[in-house]
């Protein structure tokens, strides 16, 4: 393997992990909770239905406010998942 | 009036002041205490509570039918079409239950007491658990003329399976 090669394998490897351990702190799959899809961690709010109001044109602050959630949940979810993106896979 | 308890999916501050001014019907809030409460419990406590519940999750009657019990104030499941693309919001739901009360205008009236409804912006369909089991009663599609009173009748006729229960 180059080096140049090795190191977009680790920037992958690094950013692969950081998103994890921030999606595993707001992210819970229970199959006893929504069916195990999975939701916002200690709610019933399901991470699909949070995308899907921003989608709509909801804000972050907007949908904590009306759905009674943890704005830095929320705020930490998406970051979770940016991070996971932020890059070539 | 009849009061609605709403599961956290649809527990949306703009919603429910939209239908407190509407004044119809009343709505209430996830209690904190079953915020992060797995489906059975959130089924077993409120199902034995007086208001029927109201939520976006279309699998919670099939996967926890043990969990609703016999006789219980109503189950309403707001959901999209099977195979829509498009995850349901609650402004979406909105709009599919503004179409279904447009045309079943008592049905803030109506008992949904032992009733299961599924309802999505093409049909309604009907259901009642026997013994943690799930029966479906009837499917009424928004094209057919007469759907209204056919939900009306099915609504009718679970609410007396209370009394049959209870002998």
């Amino acid at each position: 393997m180059t080096t140049e090669a090795s190191m977009v394998a680790e920037d992958l490897l690094t950013r692969t992990r950081n998103a994890v351990r921030l999606l595993t702190d707001c992210v819970e799959v229970n199959l006893q909770k929504r069916g195990g899809v999975p939701v916002l961690k200690g709610t019933r709010f399901t991470v699909a239905q949070l995308l899907a109001e921003v989608a709509a044109g909801r804000s972050v602050p907007e949908i904590a406010e009306d759905f009674n959630l943890e704005r830095n949940l929320i705020e930490r979810l998406l970051d979770g998942l940016a991070l996971s993106l932020d890059g070539p896979l | 009036m009849i009061t609605f308890q709403f599961d956290q999916c649809l527990d949306d501050k703009k919603i429910i002041r939209t239908c407190r001014e509407e004044g119809l019907v009343d709505v209430v809030r996830l209690p904190r205490h079953l915020r992060d409460a797995e489906d059975p419990v959130v089924l077993s406590t409120l199902l034995t509570g007086l208001q029927p519940l109201v939520t976006l999750d279309r699998r919670i009657a099939e996967d926890h039918g043990a969990s609703i019990p016999a006789t219980h104030p109503g189950l309403v499941i707001v959901s999209h079409d099977p195979h829509t693309p498009q995850t349901i919001t609650t402004s979406r739901a909105a709009r599919i239950l503004a179409g279904f009360k447009q045309f079943f205008p008592d049905w803030h009236q109506t008992l949904l007491a032992n009733s299961i409804l599924e309802i999505t912006p093409s049909r309604v369909e009907v259901w009642h658990v026997t013994d943690g089991q799930l029966t479906r009663d009837g499917y009424l599609s928004f094209a057919e003329a007469d759907w209204s009173s056919g939900l009306a009748a099915l609504l009718r006729q679970n609410v007396e399976r209370s009394s049959q229960t209870n002998g």
